[in-house]
């Protein structure tokens, strides 16, 4: 039906622009507070959610308090629900979708689907259309025909659907997130909201979650808490750690760390009914890790100190220094997070230590990006006489250089110049890295002057 | 690099694994006096602090005049490397330090003896991360020393934040090193507090650079066993040995001199001191 029939059905229809993208951000806030039946939640085709509660019905008292929990839930969101929960997932979408929803008994797919209008297969349109034109218009019509015939005029598809819909087949349903390697979760009757509760809830969990992995000889790499509030809405907060992690007081100090720094405070609103604590990576818990003689207990000890700090303030924020193969200095030796492993040791950072009884050769500080300064030189390719920085003119007493680097011809534009840089000292004993950026008289008439940085 | 230099390179490096081996078995033991001090290597400047600089404590670095910036930072971080004992130094910055007076650069560090591999930077948005990230690397026993620099004279650097600093460092015995580029002055806790300004190198059989060389002022000495007196000495750094050696430069003046008269044309801020 276009717009405009339908319009002239109906003066008063509204009509709304169509956004996928809104409808996409829907249904992944609506599989976010589904998540509280079980982590196991998929997407169904563009407008369909498909939950696992393989195990974890028992959990509501039931497959059928599941259902009406979601009716509920979602109701109040001002949603027309239907849910079904079957053997297969296919089974179940069909009965929500085209029949009235419910709980099909275990091995009661076939006779649950049997009414259903073969639209229920979801094939596409072609081949709907033919099977009305030759007069089937339901499943258990169809499910009643033999088999050969079916598949020599509509393939192996129709067949498999079928299959799949009355429950003689399964097909693995593939969540919207991978699924945690274990979880420990609290369900409370009277939601909590005290920071305290909340507190003690967590120092719970992690000693349930490090009993799980305890028993399974792990530790966690990445945790994950999830607060469910009593009216659907649900947060998340994640911890990375820099190694395999199950003692629950240091859990509960990362958490406390990650949650004390949000930007935007977790929100009880009328409280939390469902915690949930999952180990979202997990890697073996050997007994080097747990060794007790002094070296790696501090070792230890610094891990989990950057991992509080990289949960304060983020990972970008807890660095360590990296050496890189280039002679460019902005690019030598730059921060990265102190989590990718110690880049550092592997580094041989000797060559910058000067000879006895001489200079440093780099700078401690490096400005970020060069500062322009005012040189006068004797002669226009000679070291640096005075100059003048933040107004202040500095009379050069000694000076070193230049020392030459050039621009990386493979990294850089074309035409970027060669700098000459100089250590030079002024009459107060204050040290700077100036450099003259071009050649004189090859690369440039006029080379300009900068600090790169500044010495101890 | 030529092979004798390399050959006392293994050389130190191997001593300074042995002294890692004895701060750790050190640190495991409760805190006792003379294992927590280290000696700057100025035989004066130790004399007048009972011993050296006291670990579990923090002390104040101030640069003598805004340009001095850069001298304070070397101090600070060769007086970390002093006392970390081969633990970690993690160097704790504010953002808007890096605007005025630049980022950490690992290399020039290294060329002054402090270890990169030992090193670890906390890049902090305000002076109030600064102050947190402070307090949580000086609770942990197993950080040798935190350089703590926040810009300029923040609000939050009151006396209630800086008696935090030292409680938890002295909990810990990791020592606590506030550098205080771009600052002016404001409250103190530290036991000692140094006004750094850079001195002129010694000019050697090259006509160039010479070691660094550094102006400290001690204003503040509460150090126990210490003369309790303020002192002036003219330090250079030997990165060697990796201490501090009184300074031989004639035109740097006497270890007792006073301060050097301005050059023609440059401009030094006089500040009075405490």
């Amino acid at each position: 039906m276009t717009l405009a029939t339908a319009r002239a059905i109906r003066p008063d229809l509204a009509v709304a622009e169509a956004d996928p993208d809104a409808d996409r951000a829907f249904i992944a806030a609506l599989a976010d507070r589904a998540e509280r039946w079980t982590p196991f939640v998929g997407f169904d085709g563009e407008d369909g959610l498909l939950l696992d509660v393989t195990g974890a019905a028992h959990l509501f008292g039931g497959e059928r308090n599941v259902i009406e929990d979601a009716a509920a839930r979602f109701g109040r969101l001002g949603l027309v629900v239907r849910a079904a929960i079957a053997g297969t997932g296919a089974a179940a979408r069909a009965v929500a979708e085209c029949g009235r929803g419910g709980v099909v008994p275990p091995g009661g797919e076939g006779e649950a689907v049997a009414s259903l209008p073969v639209v229920a297969l979801r094939l596409d349109p072609a081949t709907h259309g033919a099977l009305s034109h030759l007069g089937f218009k339901t499943i258990g019509a169809l499910a009643a025909r033999p088999r050969a015939p079916l598949a020599a005029r509509f393939g192996r598809a129709l067949l498999d659907r079928l299959d799949l819909l009355r429950g003689l087949a399964e097909a693995p349903i593939s969540p919207r997130r991978s699924l945690p390697e274990c979880i420990a979760e609290r369900r409370f009757a009277e939601p909590i909201g005290h920071a305290e509760d909340v507190r003690r809830t967590i120092l719970v969990l992690a000693a349930d979650l490090g009993r799980i992995l305890e028993r399974r000889g792990e530790g966690a790499r990445a945790l994950e808490l999830l607060f469910f509030r009593a009216d659907g809405a649900v947060r998340g907060v994640s911890v990375e750690t820099g190694r395999p992690l199950r003692d629950p007081a240091v859990v509960l100090r990362l958490f406390r760390e990650r949650l004390d720094a949000l930007a935007d405070p977790l929100d009880p609103g009328f409280g939390f009914d469902v915690i949930r604590l999952s180990a979202r990576a997990t890697q073996p818990y050997d007994a080097e890790t747990a060794r007790l003689d002094g070296r790696e207990d501090f070792e230890g000890e610094l891990v989990a100190l950057l991992d509080r700090l990289a949960a304060r303030f983020g990972t970008r924020r807890v660095l360590r220094p990296s050496l890189h193969d280039t002679h460019v200095p902005e690019r030598a030796a730059p921060f990265i997070p102190a989590r990718r492993g110690n880049a550092a040791l592997a580094a041989d950072w000797s060559t910058f230590l000067p000879e006895p009884e001489e200079a440093p050769a780099r700078p401690i500080r490096l400005m970020e990006p060069p500062e322009p300064v005012e040189v006068l030189a004797e002669v226009p390719d000679g070291p640096p006489i005075r100059f003048r920085l933040r107004r202040v003119l500095h009379a050069v007493v000694k000076s070193e250089g230049p020392e030459r680097i050039a621009p990386e011809w493979w990294r850089a534009p074309e035409g970027t110049p060669t700098r000459d840089y100089f250590r030079v000292e002024d009459a107060e004993g204050r040290r700077f890295w100036l450099f003259r950026d071009g050649l004189y008289g090859r690369e440039t008439e006029r080379p300009r002057w900068y600090l790169h940085g500044v010495f101890a | 690099m030529g092979t004798a230099s390399r050959a006392s390179l293994e050389e130190l490096r191997r001593s300074v694994a042995a002294v890692g081996a004895d701060g750790r078995a050190r640190d495991l033991a409760p805190m006792r006096a003379g294992s927590d001090r280290a000696p700057l290597g100025h035989p004066a400047a130790d004399r007048a602090l009972g011993g050296g600089l006291a670990r579990g404590a923090l002390h104040t670095v101030m640069p003598a005049a805004p340009g001095d910036a850069p001298a304070a930072s070397g101090f600070a971080a060769l007086a970390a490397l002093r006392l970390s004992a081969g633990k970690p130094i993690v160097w704790i910055r504010q953002d808007m330090a890096v605007r005025e007076f630049g980022e950490i650069h690992a290399p020039g560090l290294a060329a002054l003896g402090i270890d990169p591999a030992r090193l670890m930077m906390v890049a902090a948005a305000d002076a109030r991360d600064v102050l947190r990230a402070a307090e949580e690397v000086l609770r942990c026993r197993a950080a040798g020393a935190a350089i703590v620099e926040p810009w300029g004279d923040p609000k939050a650097l009151d006396l209630t934040a800086l008696r935090r600093l030292v409680l938890a460092a002295e909990g810990s015995g990791t020592a606590a090193l506030l550098l205080r580029t771009g600052g002016h002055g404001g409250p103190d806790a530290g036991v000692t507090r140094w006004r750094i300004a850079a001195a002129p190198s010694r000019s050697g059989a090259w006509p160039g650079l010479g070691p660094p060389a550094f102006a400290a002022t001690l204003e503040r000495n509460r150090l126990t066993g210490g003369s309790g007196e303020p002192g002036r000495w003219m330090l250079e750094w030997n990165h060697e040995r990796r201490l501090f050696e009184p300074a031989t430069n004639p035109v740097a003046g006497l270890p007792d001199a006073p301060d050097r008269p301005a050059e023609a044309g440059a401009v030094v801020p006089l500040r009075a001191a405490g």
